[in-house]
């Protein structure tokens, strides 16, 4: 029987909204990190084999530690409560390897994340307030009230 | 590694890459088994001896989902390991995995 070095991680909750850490530390055969041919992707899969991220590139988290990657993945509409698996997927000196994050989306949030940009207009036919939200999408709330 | 939380009665999913020794993706020789254990026991609450995949014709990658059903043994508040088993060029390997129902 052979024996690995654990390198599939848990990287906990989060919500639709949130911002999932993308990370990757690229490593040889012998776990030493060391720079890929390109930069690695991930490709995220839900529990039933649907695929809601393909092929993303991910950029280099510090550029003093070699072989490592991340940047935050906002959780927009695409995803959904439940299990999920993010594969990595990078080359180092023509050789492929893979490595597999597992999260969890529980029920709340908000697909469209927070507002990016606030902006109240008053206008004779009604008062508007008018949001961005970080998925870019526009609202355009009318007569907003405090309840 | 930690797949996460399953609700009683629901699917919990399972993942696992296969590599040989060299942590190369690898495709195995067939497709992975998988046992489910719970603590202190030494017999499996589910089995599966062929697990799906490969995902997404990515090489080694393979997926399962087990029900985790109070009829097959499952419980509340409890964590459950998962051995996943497989032979590449007839060389066999496993992976080691928890999750908990909730």
């Amino acid at each position: 029987m052979s024996h690995h070095i654990e390198v599939d991680t848990y990287k906990g909750r989060y919500q639709l909204g949130d911002h999932y850490p993308l990370s990757v530390l690229c490593v040889n055969g012998a776990h030493t990190p060391a720079a890929p041919t390109s930069a690695p992707t991930v490709d995220i899969f839900d529990t039933s084999d649907n695929k809601v991220v393909t092929a993303r590139a991910i950029p280099p988290k510090d550029e003093n530690e070699t072989g490592w990657f991340g940047e935050g993945l906002f959780l927009d509409s695409s995803f959904s409560a439940g299990q999920w698996c993010a594969r990595y997927s990078y080359a180092i000196s023509g050789t492929s390897y893979a490595k597999l994050d597992f999260f969890e989306i529980i029920a709340g949030g908000d697909s469209a994340g927070a507002y990016t940009s606030l902006e109240y207009y008053d206008r004779p036919h009604g008062k508007f307030l008018m949001g961005g939200r970080e998925d870019g999408t526009l609202e355009a709330n009318r007569n907003p009230y405090l309840a | 590694m930690y797949f996460g939380h399953v609700a009683l009665e629901g699917n919990v999913g399972i993942w696992v890459q296969c590599r040989n020794a060299s942590d190369v993706p690898s495709a195995p020789d067939a497709a992975p088994n998988l046992s489910v254990y719970e603590e202190g026991s030494s017999t499996a609450l589910a089995t599966d001896a062929s697990m799906t995949g490969p995902v997404d014709s990515k090489t080694g990658f393979y997926r399962e989902s087990v029900a985790c059903t109070a009829a097959a043994g499952f419980e509340s508040g409890k964590t459950y390991s998962v051995l996943i088993e497989y032979a590449i060029s007839a060389t066999s390997y496993s992976a080691v995995g928890t999750f908990t129902v909730v």
